[in-house]
Parts: structure tokens; C-alpha cells; sequence
């Protein structure tokens, strides 16, 4: 096999920027399952939860403005009309309410629908990211573990059998060829 | 009502990219000193789906934050309390 390795260094570079790149992308693939589980409870739970209470609340406040209306209708002259104008329209300003809060609930369940549909593949891809840092990333930096080893015994033996040095900083050019 | 932080989404991208893109440097400075067939093995083996992999999960979490970003909209209270 032909080998060529120049610095030592570099190749612990490396190993540190795999064990690295490993350690960030598991911390990523968690977070990204987080935020994703996260907008799910939002959107499944939280916003028509909201929703719900918007809607119950206006309802209510409907309800007591229409009964207002009716019984002021009901025994007032023509000299409070104003007063039944601005309910009439305070009345249509919450039936609008109690409108939008319905199709808000609708909109909850087709965004959940959306959402799902968008959190499976992402968490597909997250666990495939998690794969990568949690195996393949490891085995690769157990290879450099051993080529780094393999290297500094060469380099250990190496500059003994050609100059008596004894210097453990030396880098081999080829540490794919055997000791002498 | 909490929504959800957009911003976390972002985050994640921004440090995926920036990780990647530390070790490409990083794999790129052996390429002078680490000149043979291991190397080629290594990357084959330990580093060729990688890039791949990463890509997709970018693309993926982009959809997921467009569209929870659309939900977002569609689902905020711009009448606030009455």
C-alpha cells in the first residue's frame, strides 16, 4: 500500500475536528427533534387550546351584549337610540369574534395536518444526521486514533535506527512502511 | 400563547452550516499532508454521505420552518383581546 502522511499534527487536527463534528451534530439532531416536537404541541395542543378559550370568552360577552341589546330595545324611547346603535354594532363586532375564533380552530387542525406532514421527513433527516455523529463520526475517529498511534511509534523508532536521536516529535514521511 | 421559536429553527442551520463547514476546512488542510489510498478510504468510508446527509436536513429544516412560519401567521391573534 502506498502511504504518504507528512505531519503528525495534522492528523490530530483532524481527530479533534471529528470528535468535534460529531459532538455538534448529535447536540443539533436533539435540538432539532426538540423544536419539532415543540411546534407539534404548539399546534396540536396550545393554539386551539387558545382558540377554544377566545371563542368561549367572546361567546359569553356575545351573549350578554345581546341581552343587553334586547332588553334596552324593549324599554327604551326613541331618545336612546345612539345607545342601541353603538350596541348594535358592538354586538356585530363580536359576532365577528366568535367567527374568527371558529376559523381559527379550523386553521389549528389544517396546520397540524401541514406541520405532521413537514415534522416527519425533518425527523428523518435528524435521526440520519444523529447516524452520522453517533456512528460513522466514531469509527472514523477511531481509525485516526489508530493511524495516529501507528505514527508516533514509527516516529519513536524511526530516528533511532537512522540517527541515535530520541525524539518523539519527528513525522514520518511514509508511516505505512514498517519499521526497520 | 407561547408559539414556537423560529428563531431556535434558524439556529440549528446556522450551526449546521457553520459546523460542516469548520471540518471541511479542517479535512481540507490534510489533503497536503495526508497524501495516499488510506486517505481516499477514509473519506469513502467515513465521510462520503455525509455532505448528503447534512444537505438534506438542511432542506428539510427550511420546509419545516417555511411552514411553520405560514402556521404561525395563519394562527396569530391580530384582533389581539377585545
Amino acid at each position: 500500500m502506498q502511504g504518504n502522511v507528512r505531519s503528525i499534527t495534522v492528523i490530530r487536527d483532524l481527530n479533534v475536528a471529528v470528535s468535534q463534528l460529531a459532538n455538534r451534530l448529535t447536540e443539533i439532531s436533539f435540538d432539532l427533534r426538540g423544536e419539532a416536537q415543540r411546534a407539534l404541541q404548539w399546534v396540536s395542543s396550545e393554539a386551539p387550546q387558545y382558540w377554544r378559550y377566545e371563542q368561549k370568552l367572546a361567546s359569553q360577552r356575545l351573549k350578554e351584549t345581546e341581552d343587553t341589546l334586547a332588553s334596552m330595545k324593549a324599554t327604551v324611547g326613541g331618545r336612546d337610540k345612539p345607545v342601541t346603535t353603538e350596541l348594535e354594532q358592538r354586538v356585530a363586532k363580536i359576532r365577528h369574534r366568535v367567527q374568527v375564533c371558529e376559523e381559527k380552530l379550523q386553521l389549528c387542525k389544517r396546520w397540524h395536518t401541514e406541520l405532521l406532514r413537514g415534522a416527519d421527513p425533518l425527523l428523518a433527516a435528524a435521526a440520519a444526521v444523529q447516524q452520522q455523529a453517533e456512528t460513522e463520526l466514531p469509527l472514523a475517529a477511531n481509525q485516526l486514533d489508530r493511524l495516529i498511534r501507528a505514527l508516533e511509534q514509527y516516529a519513536e523508532v524511526a530516528p533511532a535506527n537512522t540517527s541515535n536521536s530520541n525524539s518523539r516529535n519527528s513525522e514520518p514521511a511514509d508511516p505505512n512502511e514498517p519499521p526497520a | 400563547m407561547k408559539p414556537p421559536r423560529i428563531s431556535a429553527l434558524l439556529d440549528c442551520e446556522n450551526r449546521m452550516r457553520r459546523d460542516w463547514q469548520a471540518f471541511a476546512d479542517c479535512w481540507q488542510e490534510t489533503a497536503d499532508s495526508w497524501r495516499d489510498d488510506r486517505r481516499r478510504r477514509f473519506e469513502e468510508d467515513h465521510l462520503r454521505e455525509l455532505p448528503a446527509v447534512l444537505s438534506r436536513a438542511q432542506a428539510e429544516l427550511i420546509q419545516f420552518r417555511d411552514t411553520l412560519q405560514s402556521a404561525m401567521r395563519a394562527l396569530e391573534d391580530a384582533e389581539g383581546e377585545q
